[in-house]
């Protein structure tokens, strides 16, 4: 019983990772209506930063907001050097961020290697918290809770702040909000800046438990799209109940069929899209 | 005439095709490097034939359907393991194994081809590239069967004479030979026009009577048995398979030589893997950095290339070529014409007969968008053969009504029968079946295709030659005379070469009722048929009108008032939704209520 709970909270921690991503992944979605294929490797290049930056400064805090900002100013970069150009073609975005994952992806593996590195989680995060003939690691909790807190920051942005309106205009009919008078430049911008930033902080946070290794980019990569894909494009909400499932089928998928695991998880995503192909909470 | 003749014949036919040309071009060019070139390039030029016939699939897919998948390795990897587990681990033959590799292939194309085919767009390409990514999960996961991360070494050659590089390219040249008049047959055929057409305008290509989910559904599996030619090629050659095979870098190369190339062009990809492969394999032998240069030639490729290479080289020489003034001779200048000839439009002639099951009945119709009853409880009849025109002020629902008469879009409530059948429940293309054929008020034709070939769609929409794959669409005489006769009918036949994005507005409009007519529709609803057009275009638009055979059924949305009360015989008016008047043209030119919705109060 108790290790069922175990795996349980493992998945549920492993979705609060999966949330920051897929939620930065919607959310440039459904703004921009952008399929960023390089949003795994921006998630491997925030751990590898964080994992340098708190071996230089021993600062968890330092090392996870350095992953997410070394991204963040990465994806606005890119978003105003490149992708603004092709804004109107949704097959060139793809194929643009689908080369620059590469390149990103063989880029960290110059700077960092090859070799799979662990960010060792700081002092007061480490060991375990006990309640009761229950053990469990602190970090995951923290994970847990992290991921809680930006989910609701998130939600509160959304629902209540001028920059949320303006991001639900987009969602609702980009070029309606457009014409009411919506920048959409900067909004672009800065909307592919914040999906970028949730990456790299989900690399910098998923760190001490997943590590950062070759290849790793394009492992939570599909991932990410079955969370997408089962919770609907662009919908937060989905995104979060979708994290959590995926996260919870990843966990036990591994521990009951570990040759089949990967099957687990796709298995739900087939039926999802036979039956609903917007997705549980996408809009058609 | 002897057998061997006949046989000359046959091959001098293919000898001068275009396919032919292709594989002679192919032949020759192959053949001739892989005697010049040394054997470690021969190498390279074999693998640049494999991967040649998967981006040839995924070419046609991309650019002939516009269904850019994003993990179309799963076929070619998904042969590659079915032939390496059969010869391996089970000492099947080779010509068994690599026969059940395609099969293999064919079906989990089949399968993925019902989850992925409903999502367009975006969706499409994010769900083929998860898919893919399970079987690379399964290949690397499951490693008692599949080998793992190593996967699976040692897969013997065919014959021993297959050992030789050389050798195995003379095959590798056959098959892509092969392939690439399958390919060039398929495009030009029929079915290959379709797919054009659905690229170009998919709601108009239901409205003409094609399945499209069958179209694409069909060329996803062709497409996926394709990739499975060169995956088989591959395990043969290479002796090995791994989920690097599955991965998604083995999908995007191949995307990159389709779009490196250029997409749609058929010679293009073949281009591009040459490219990719020779840089591969070059560079491999100075650098481990391939992942930074294929990314890079990517990311260039989409901003500086769009188009391809070929595509490139395409558009420069048609500028070359166009440098003199196009010929844009208005087709309303065009001299006088002769009547409409009773062929064109129809043979059943004279007077209608009215009896039986109403052409079109709706009962109690209603559409709801949101919290708007775009169509509110909206019933009526027409008899066979009669003419009613469908008024109201903008906003009255008169678009919505013909897209639910139509099928294009459902009913919210309430039933549509057509000759006394219910067909409420029927898609678009199964009502054109039932003889029902329509116009838009927007223009919906095929921009990219040319006159003739927009014709021919809407002739083919209902013939089963529609599925026809392997004859040339150009050969089909009677078809092309049928496309003639009609166009010539309308004074179009001197601009049946034209690229229909190249007409100008009237002829776009008049075209729109070709497609209409085309097919000799029961029943013909035509939304805002002069729409926008100069009061010079207008008058030829509106004789056709007059000039339709009179046993045809026609619904028209009109504006303006003229031609409404010309046309019909009997007038609905509409209003915010609802059947406001149904009479003759003279009771609603005097009625109160009509007059106080056009005009006001007052």
């Amino acid at each position: 019983m108790l290790a069922w709970a175990t795996l349980v909270l493992n998945g549920v921690a492993f979705g609060s990772v999966l949330f920051l991503m897929s939620s930065g992944f919607t959310l440039a979605f459904g703004v921009m209506r952008i399929i960023n294929v390089a949003h795994g490797a921006l998630y491997l290049l925030g751990a590898y930063v964080a994992i340098s930056v708190m071996h230089a400064t021993g600062s968890f805090v330092l090392a996870a907001a350095a992953g997410g900002v070394s991204t963040m100013a990465l994806g606005m970069l890119i978003q105003r050097l490149a992708l603004e150009r092709i804004y109107d073609n949704q097959l060139a975005q793809v194929l643009f961020t689908m080369g620059l994952a590469f390149v990103i992806g063989d880029v960290t593996l110059v700077v960092w290697g090859g070799h799979p590195q662990v960010l060792t989680a700081p002092a007061g995060l480490s060991g375990s918290v006990e309640f009761g003939p229950f053990i469990y690691p602190r970090y995951r909790v923290f994970v847990i809770i992290l991921g809680a807190a930006v989910a609701a920051i998130l939600w509160g942005v959304i629902a209540k702040t001028r920059l949320g309106a303006t991001v639900r205009a987009c969602v609702d009919d980009a070029e309606m909000a457009q014409g009411v008078g919506v920048h959409t430049r900067r909004l672009f911008t800065v909307m592919f800046g914040v999906s970028a930033f949730l990456a790299g902080l989900g690399g910098a946070i998923g760190a001490p438990i997943i590590g950062a290794a070759r290849g790793l980019d394009f492992e939570v990569l599909p991932l990410t799209l079955v969370v997408v894909i089962l919770g609907g494009l662009g919908s937060l909400g989905g995104a979060l109940v979708g994290s959590l499932f995926v996260g919870i089928a990843d966990s036990l998928g591994k521990a009951l069929f570990p040759e089949l695991s990967y099957f687990t998880l796709f298995a739900p995503m087939a039926i999802v899209l036979a039956v609903r192909p917007m997705g549980l909470f996408g809009k058609a | 005439m002897s057998i061997s003749s006949a046989w000359g014949g046959r091959f001098r036919a293919l000898a001068v095709s275009p396919e032919g040309r292709v594989a002679a071009a192919i032949a020759v060019g192959t053949l001739g490097l892989a005697h010049i070139l040394p054997p470690y390039y021969v190498h390279i030029l074999v693998l640049a034939q494999i991967f040649a016939i998967f981006s040839l699939s995924l070419d046609v897919l991309m650019g002939y359907v516009g269904l850019p998948s994003l993990g179309h390795a799963a076929f070619f990897g998904v042969a590659g393991y079915t032939v390496g587990l059969l010869v391996v681990r089970y000492g099947v033959g080779w010509a068994n194994a690599a026969l059940a590799a395609l099969m293999v292939s064919a079906l989990v194309a089949a399968l993925f081809g019902l989850i992925a085919i409903r999502a367009v767009d975006v969706f499409f390409m994010m769900i083929t590239l998860a898919l893919c990514q399970i079987l690379w999960g399964i290949a690397n996961r499951w490693g008692s069967f599949t080998g793992g991360y190593n996967g699976l070494p040692g897969i013997a050659r065919p014959m021993a004479a297959l050992e030789s590089t050389l050798v195995f390219s003379y095959v590798a040249t056959a098959v892509l030979c092969l392939v690439a008049v399958v390919v060039v047959r398929f495009v030009r055929s029929p079915f290959g026009l379709t797919l054009q057409g659905i690229r170009d305008r998919e709601s108009r290509m239901s409205i003409l009577g094609y399945n499209v989910w069958l179209h694409k559904y069909a060329t996803f599996v062709i497409c996926g048995v394709l990739a499975a030619v060169a995956g088989v090629l591959n395990a043969f050659y290479t002796g090995f398979v791994s989920p690097a095979d599955l991965s998604i870098r083995m999908s995007a190369e191949a995307t990159l030589m389709v779009v490196l190339g250029g997409t749609g062009t058929l010679i293009g990809p073949i281009v591009g893997s040459g490219i990719i492969v020779g840089l591969r394999n070059v560079l491999s032998a100075y650098m481990e950095r391939w992942p930074l240069v294929l990314g890079s030639i990517f990311m260039l490729t989409v901003i500086l290339a769009p188009n391809g290479i070929v595509g490139w080289v395409r558009a420069r020489r048609l500028k070359a070529s166009r440098a003199e003034p196009p010929d844009r001779e208005a087709w309303s200048d065009a001299g006088p014409r002769a009547p409409i000839s009773a062929g064109a439009l129809g043979s059943r002639q004279g007077l209608p007969d009215r009896s039986g099951p109403a052409a079109l009945e709706l009962r109690s119709a209603s559409r709801v968008f949101g919290g708007l009853l775009a169509v509110n409880d909206v019933s009526f009849s027409i008899a066979r053969g009669e003419r009613v025109a469908v008024l109201g002020p903008n906003g009255a629902g008169k678009t919505t009504l013909f897209n639910l008469v139509s099928g294009t879009l459902r009913v919210s409530g309430g039933a549509v029968l057509l000759f006394g059948e219910d067909v409420t429940r029927l898609p678009a293309y199964r009502r054109a079946v039932r003889g029902l054929a329509r116009t838009f008020q927007i223009t919906t034709l095929f921009p990219t295709l040319s006159v003739i070939d927009n014709v021919r769609l809407a002739l083919l929409g209902l013939d089963r030659a529609k599925f026809d794959m392997l004859r040339a669409v150009n050969d089909r005489a009677e078809l092309t005379q049928r496309a003639r006769t009609l166009l010539e009918t309308f004074d179009l036949w001197h601009r049946h070469e034209v690229p229909v994005r190249e007409l100008s507005h009237g002829e776009q409009r008049l075209l729109e009722v070709v497609l209409a007519v085309a097919g000799r529709p029961r029943i013909l609803l035509l939304d805002e048929p002069t729409a926008g057009v100069s009061a010079a275009e207008i008058e030829p638009i509106i004789r056709i009108l007059h000039e339709l055979d009179a046993s045809m059924t026609v619904l028209v949305i009109e504006h303006d008032m003229d031609v409404a009360f010309r046309l019909a015989e009997r007038i609905l008016v509409l209003h915010q939704g609802k059947l406001l008047r149904a009479g003759t043209p003279d009771q609603i030119k005097t009625d109160p209520a009509v007059a106080e919705i056009y005009l006001g109060a007052g």
